[in-house]
């Protein structure tokens, strides 16, 4: 239909029948730099509209540069260049298009990776179907909501247990650099997997200011196991413009709004926010806005406050569908109280925090139990995993608390020192090698041998083994107590009597 | 661009609207120190671009006719334009292969030139 239109136009235009011109509000470039230009003209612009610029009377071999209008003054108007300023000179033409800045949604996405602009990096041909959504779109309001009450079962057990992430819910991951941050997520990603296809969510990663590379590796891992197929990747890499880092996160929470808005779960995953601000930093300096706290301008919690709202758990009149958000955050030298963390923190429904001591002991991942929270999770969490997460959260601050003394081990009474051996037992128990996700009745499993003690005449450094051994043996001689935890999400006594049977058969 | 460059560029065209050729160089020489005396050098090439619109406005607002090929005296367009109170500026460009351009001030323009029609018609093959 649409094209039998276009070719009506095209026809009359060839024939010479649509000869009136018509007339477009256009302005003139007087200055650009650092990706910023300023404009003359265009005096009936919108805030984050997107303009085009061109030579005039222009080459037709040479698209137009597109730029997204931030500053409206009086006399000028700001605009951020989305590509190459390179090209762009003083007195271009600058037309508008009466849009504001959107990109393209839909079904035809999974398992692409593309720019923040919706343009295809991954050499798999153009995107189908012309379905856009603008970047910047209102967040759902309050009648349009519900409690979260579905729990995102992340694979990974420190996680599921002590700190659930429930599906609506914006949990933010912080730590320094090189500690695991992407690692986990990709492995949260990976575990969706172990979900049933109809309720899997679909997951957008969105990459800001990352290494190409390290983004690169990422999508190969994510393809290699299946992953990609539910999986949008938005990148703005370290080499693109500080416009489309500013971008990223926006326009991967529109593309996955449509799949939240279709009623479907989506998992979308920015890393990392600290890059994004820096990213806005530079705009806003340029733009001449005036700077606060580290020069960041005073909107800087406004940027991610209106991102993260966009995370939510949708009504049923709505369609139910949801939006968990991610956000990673770097922080330096384990500054949790610097601007940019401070300011996600108070965003965010809790944050799971990775330490560097904890990496460096060999602890994978390095979540701090102690300093990481989830607000609203608990409440989403299985009944099973419950049954089993009050006692290991138990056993586990008890641990912590008698930590300092383990050196004096010798002196302790037999009940101290039995705390400390077990604490020491389930802090092993709870590494977890990287693509080691485990789904949620195999985790139920194991942190109930914990609690029972069956781990307890392991020695800790053959934990990790008899955890491999012991999840072997359910899998041949238990899948019957597998499938019943994995369909009634709980822990009868019926089912743990069963299991206790099974650990005692195995041990 | 900010208030004090508009304001400048006022400023100069008042003093320069009735001034003679010999006094006007006196007055733009006045106006550099004046520039220099409130720290405002910096700004000199904008206010003398905002002073240039401003004097080529002063008689009403330019139009700019951009055309392939020279267009007659007194052509209908031109008349047009007068009426309508611009002071049309003929330019050529013969990038634009045929037909004409018009410049409304500096923020409208009406495309009527082969070129334009061109690259519309680029457009539209472009979003098939």
């Amino acid at each position: 239909m649409a094209q039998d239109h276009i070719f009506d136009i095209l026809q009359k235009e060839l024939e010479g029948k649509e000869l009136s011109p018509k007339g477009e509000e256009v302005g003139r470039i007087i200055s650009v730099g650092d990706g910023v230009v300023q404009i003359e003209g265009l005096p009936n612009a919108v805030f984050s509209e997107m303009v085009e610029i061109t030579r005039w009377p222009g080459d037709l071999n040479t698209s137009a540069t597109r730029a997204l209008v931030l500053n409206l003054e009086e006399y000028t108007v700001g605009a951020v260049v989305l590509g190459e300023d390179s090209k762009i000179q003083e007195g271009d033409l600058v037309r508008r298009t009466g849009k504001v800045l959107s990109v393209p949604v839909g079904e035809s996405l999974l398992g692409r990776a593309v720019n923040p602009l919706g343009v295809p990096l991954d050499g798999k041909g153009s995107i189908a179907g012309k379905e856009t959504l603008p970047i910047e779109r209102p967040a759902p309001g309050v009648l349009d909501r519900q409690s979260v009450n579905t729990s995102l079962a992340t694979g990974i057990k420190v996680i599921d247990a002590a700190i659930p992430i429930g599906r609506g819910q914006r949990e933010l991951i912080i730590g320094d650099r090189q500690i695991g941050k992407t690692a986990l997520v990709e492995d949260i990603i990976l575990n969706q997997l172990n979900e049933p296809a109809e309720t899997r969510p679909i997951c957008v990663y969105v990459a800001i200011g990352q290494r190409a590379s390290k983004v690169a590796q990422l999508v190969g891992e994510l393809e290699e196991r299946g992953a990609m197929t539910y999986t949008i990747v938005v990148m703005a890499s370290a080499s693109d413009p500080a416009s489309l880092w500013f971008v990223a996160p926006f326009a991967g929470c529109s593309m996955a709004e449509y799949f939240r808005d279709k009623g479907k779960d989506v998992l979308i995953v920015y890393d990392d926010l600290s890059k994004h601000a820096w990213a806005w930093r530079q705009l806003a300096l340029l733009l001449r806005r005036p700077p606060g706290r580290e020069a960041y301008p005073g909107d800087v919690f406004y940027l991610h406050s209106r991102l993260l709202e966009r995370a939510a758990k949708l009504s049923r009149e709505k369609g139910g569908g949801s939006l968990t958000a991610l956000p990673i955050v770097e922080t330096q030298l384990g500054d949790v109280s610097s601007y940019i963390p401070t300011n996600v923190i108070s965003i965010t429904d809790g944050q799971i925090y990775l330490e560097s001591d904890l990496f460096s002991k060999g602890q994978r991942p390095a979540v701090n139990i102690g300093l990481s929270v989830s607000r609203v999770g608990s409440a989403a969490q299985s009944k099973a995993m419950k049954k089993v997460a009050s006692q290991l959260k138990l056993d586990l601050a008890q641990y912590q608390e008698l930590a300092a003394f383990v050196q004096f081990a010798q002196d302790l009474d037999p009940a101290t020192k039995k705390r400390i051996e077990r604490g020491s037992r389930i802090t092993e128990l709870l590494k977890q090698g990287q693509f080691g996700v485990l789904p949620m009745e195999e985790q139920v499993c194991v942190l109930f041998a914990a609690n029972q003690g069956v781990l307890d005449e392991t020695p800790v450094e053959k934990v990790r083994d008899f955890e491999k051994r012991l999840l072997e043996y359910l899998r041949n001689n238990g899948k019957k107590v597998l499938k019943t935890i994995r369909e009634s999400k709980d822990l009868s006594e019926e089912t743990q009597e069963q299991l206790q049977q099974l650990f005692h058969g195995f041990t | 661009m900010s208030k004090k460059t508009r304001t400048y560029a006022r400023v100069l065209l008042g003093a320069l609207s009735h001034a003679s050729e010999k006094e006007a160089a006196g007055i733009a020489r006045r106006f550099k120190f004046l520039l220099q005396k409130r720290g405002d050098v910096r700004i000199l090439s904008a206010v003398v671009r905002e002073f240039q619109r401003l004097w080529e406005e002063r008689k009403g607002k330019v139009a700019s006719v951009v055309s392939a090929k020279e267009l007659p005296l007194g052509s209908a367009l031109e008349q047009e334009l007068k009426r309508r109170g611009y002071r049309p500026r003929k330019e050529y460009d013969k990038e634009l292969i045929g037909g004409t351009a018009v410049f409304l001030g500096k923020s409208y323009l009406v495309d009527n030139s082969i070129r334009g029609k061109l690259q519309r018609i680029q457009k539209l093959v472009q979003s098939l």
